[in-house]
């Protein structure tokens, strides 16, 4: 059964085409990465998925359901989340408040939510009272995990996990998302400059160069690939 | 906050009674008081807590009030249902346009905004049910309530935008405006329907800026373009709301009132000085006050 399928996505920003014909899928239960150099379309294809980008062509199915129609705010509420790249918080809020409305389409289990969310991140739970934009860049990259969480989603999109935090911090937080993804079952996709971590934590991954997918396959065959050590990795 | 926001209601339920006491200068200084805070709390609205500065919102002033006129005169409305069409036509004006316009942010909003309220003063300048620029004669209030009428619709008006500012202070609705001026990326993928929030806030700023236009049309009894779209008092309005404290709820009142009483007394002794007083006073707020005198989170 597959949560995402994007089939011959393009889209741009005024007249600049980005990304052209972009095929991708995600299954049940899995994490994908998708990884590629700087303007290869990563991001864009990211907001196309949680409809803050209109799709100049192409289908966008969640589960069954054509979603490419719809608004981003129908789109959370059937299940797509996204931690933006940059992590968008409200910053004058406090952290409490930022998970609240991140349950903004999901009223009814706010409370346990909430607790889960604590659960996994229990940093936020200290700093619950504390404004958003008083964190350190690692307790708001938890903030806006935590914030896509509240909205019970069925995909989780992360748009660079590691961008600009400590590497002991990525780790950590590359951990619980994987314990997320096996305890709530929830899918994932994630963009991430960081190829190594994003092949490690991933079970499939998609290579963007210039707006295309250039390769994909499984993370652990692709990690092993020269090519793919070679420009991505630094490795010879 | 609490406490102030207390303060604020108990001292405009406590204005009702007062022109028993006062002369009629003072009943009209504060009239012109509580128009100026009714707009700077409608203000607050866009500007406070969407984070949208509407420069131009004067536009609506002039809408509203040309509105209520033509309602009055040409199909004999009484005042009070004239008020309030009047007021709905300028919001639904705002609603219509927000989709389009509120596409743009900060400075090119404001630049936008301003430049819708000189269009429509150039288009209301030309028209014939508009009276062009000799503008609309209308009737003088001669019931028994006298001028006080107007003391107590601006009273009024001023009563309903705080508690409508109050409103937004607590409830979920203020909530999504409050995340669409912190952060409208985020806000949209949170799920809140963004455009559908600040359309709406928009068309509340109309709405009461709409009712004070109105009234101060039925008060002075004759508008023309020049009047009805005054940049002056976007200025005003604007310099109240940085002064007293954007996105509070005691704020517009605090920062009206001081301006206005402040620019009145300068405005009777010296009048040549009133608008060098006003530059003085914005100068001083951007200095010493960035966020205000009730210091603001968004300051």
């Amino acid at each position: 059964m597959r949560v995402l399928e994007a089939k011959e996505v393009t889209t741009g920003y005024g007249d600049v085409e980005i990304i052209k014909n972009i095929e991708l899928y995600v299954n049940d239960g899995e994490i994908v990465a998708i990884f590629g150099s700087n303007g290869s379309g990563k991001s864009t294809f990211l907001k196309a998925v949680a409809g803050l980008v209109p799709l100049w062509n192409g289908t966008l199915h969640f589960g069954s359901e054509r979603i490419d129609e719809l608004p981003a705010y129908e789109r959370v509420k059937r299940g797509v989340a996204l931690a933006p790249e940059g992590r968008h918080l409200f910053l004058g809020m406090s952290v409490e408040e930022n998970l609240l409305m991140g349950a903004w389409t999901k009223r009814d289990r706010v409370k346990q939510n909430l607790d889960k969310v604590y659960g996994y991140f229990p940093q936020l739970k200290e700093k619950r009272g504390s404004l958003a934009g008083d964190l350190s860049g690692g307790q708001q990259q938890m903030l806006s995990i935590g914030k896509a969480l509240m909205s019970e989603p069925k995909l989780l999109m992360i748009d660079e996990l590691s961008l600009g935090l400590a590497p002991a911090v990525v780790d950590s937080l590359a951990q619980i998302l994987t314990r997320i993804n096996r305890e709530e079952g929830i899918s994932m996709l994630l963009v991430e400059q960081e190829v190594s971590l994003a092949l490690e934590i991933s079970n499939r991954a998609y290579v963007f160069d210039l707006g295309r997918v250039v390769d994909s396959g499984r993370s652990d065959e692709l990690i092993k690939r020269d090519s793919i050590r070679k420009t991505y990795m630094g490795l010879a | 906050m609490e406490k102030l926001s207390k303060l604020v209601l108990v001292l405009t339920l406590l204005m009702y009674p007062l022109p028993l006491i006062l002369s009629g200068y003072w009943e009209r200084v504060l009239a012109s008081v509580f128009m100026l805070t009714s707009l700077t709390y409608a203000q607050n609205v866009l500007l406070g807590y969407t984070g949208y500065p509407a420069f131009g919102a004067i536009a609506f002033f002039g809408v509203g009030g040309y509105a209520t006129a033509i309602l009055m005169i040409k199909a004999g409305l009484p005042f009070g249902v004239a008020l309030i069409v009047g007021g709905l036509v300028a919001s639904l004006l705002a609603f219509a346009i927000a989709p389009a316009l509120m596409r743009l942010k900060s400075h090119y909003f404001a630049i936008t905004t301003l430049a819708l309220q000189i269009a429509l003063a150039e288009l209301f300048a030309n028209l014939d049910i508009t009276g062009g620029a000799y503008g609309i004669n209308l009737p003088i209030y001669r019931g028994f309530l006298g001028t006080q009428i107007f003391y107590h619709i601006f009273l009024s008006i001023l009563l309903g935008s705080f508690l409508v500012n109050l409103f937004i202070e607590k409830s979920r609705f203020g909530y999504a405006l409050k995340a669409i001026r912190e952060d409208e990326i985020a806000a949209e993928s949170s799920g809140v329907n963004t455009v559908l929030f600040k359309s709406v806030a928009f068309g509340i700023m109309a709405f009461i800026t709409g009712l004070v236009g109105g009234t101060y049309a039925y008060w002075i009894t004759y508008i023309d373009p020049e009047s009805m779209f005054d940049p002056l008092l976007s200025v005003k309005m604007f310099v109240a709301l940085l002064f007293g404290g954007v996105g509070t709820v005691a704020g517009p009142f605090i920062g009206a009132f001081s301006l206005e009483l402040v620019s009145e007394l300068v405005w009777s002794k010296f009048v040549e000085l009133h608008g060098v007083v006003l530059g003085v006073i914005i100068l001083l707020v951007i200095l010493l006050l960035p966020g205000g005198v009730l210091k603001s989170r968004s300051g």
